[in-house]
């Protein structure tokens, strides 16, 4: 018996240093060129669903996400905040955030298979290691539930809808203005002036 | 479908036209892994799941496994590596009512990306 724990010991020591001397020799991958192996994705994407659904249970219930006045705001803030990453309906995320690894999820559809208060909970508090903030001292809760009205609206919005949105509301739109965005960043030596849209 | 591929990536040779855009094309073909790593950079894994690459398990887009035994792109334009170029660069205007942003893909980068995708689909 004592020669077992003898042994098990030994074996997750060794296991351990194995570890740390391949930490600390540098030839981890950390370039965001590379991507993950299929397993660290699954294992890592695991946990950030499990650990959404478990702490969004805490959040409380949603306000009425349909009373007027919520859409033009959440709208406004996810123009001024989310869309540069994460895109909108027809609108492409600036191009700094593509090379992201990993890459900022659509939204659009992101409302099918998360509650509104995990959607909250996200923009909230944030993901570790994934670029994604916590936006809990930069926007009030009423401002972020805004943004979670428009959210949940989006995976029956066409593009054309959002647009239509955009103009309605008289909301500056930072892609959708810039119709020549995508154009100047395809052509290397088409550096947009300082107030532009890129 | 190995046997078919260099005879689809001849249609990247020294196109004039995209088949049925009227969108000019030129240029080489392009580099297949020069392509998997556009495909990253361009955030094009967010919404496609693309053959041999990690990813989210996206469904914005199509699944960009069976793309050279597709009929169409995009359900508008015959399927062919020059139409595939074609969309890449400009999907908004072969389709205004596409969810499909111009991603601003460099025409290099969109070759390789095609080259990638024909070669591994």
């Amino acid at each position: 018996m004592r020669k077992v724990a003898i042994t098990v010991v030994a074996v997750l020591a060794v296991e351990a240093a194995v570890a740390a001397a391949w930490i600390y020799s540098g030839f981890y991958p950390i370039a965001a060129t590379q991507q993950h192996l299929p397993i660290t994705y699954a294992v890592i994407e695991t946990a950030y669903n499990r650990s959404i659904a478990r702490y969004a249970a805490s959040v409380g219930e949603p306000p009425d996400l349909a009373q007027p006045g919520l859409l033009p705001e959440g709208l406004r803030h996810y123009q001024d905040h989310c869309a540069q990453c994460h895109g909108a309906p027809g609108v492409a995320p600036a191009p700094f955030s593509l090379g992201m690894t990993p890459v900022p999820p659509p939204i659009v559809g992101i409302a099918r298979h998360r509650t509104p208060a995990q959607i909250f909970w996200v923009i909230k508090h944030g993901v570790k290691m994934s670029g994604m903030l916590g936006w809990e001292l930069k926007l009030e809760d009423a401002e972020i539930w805004a943004i979670v009205a428009l959210v949940t609206r989006m995976p029956t919005m066409t593009p054309i809808a959002y647009q239509e949105m955009v103009r309605s509301f008289g909301v500056p739109p930072p892609e959708a203005a810039c119709p020549t965005v995508a154009a100047a960043a395809r052509s290397a030596d088409a550096v947009p002036a300082a107030g532009e849209c890129l | 479908m190995a046997s078919l591929l260099p005879l689809a990536l001849l249609g990247l040779l020294g196109c004039e036209e995209g088949a049925g855009s009227g969108l000019p094309v030129g240029g080489g073909i392009g580099d297949p892994a020069r392509g998997r790593l556009a495909l990253g950079q361009y955030g094009c894994i967010a919404c496609h799941q693309v053959p041999g690459m990690t990813g989210p398990e996206a469904h914005v887009g199509p699944s960009l496994h069976d793309v050279a035994r597709r009929r169409y792109v995009a359900g508008v334009l015959p399927n062919t590596p020059e139409n595939m170029l074609s969309w890449i660069l400009r999907p908004q205007e072969i389709a205004p009512r596409t969810a499909m942003p111009d991603m601003g893909v460099k025409e290099q980068h969109a070759r390789d990306i095609v080259a990638y995708l024909y070669t591994r689909s």
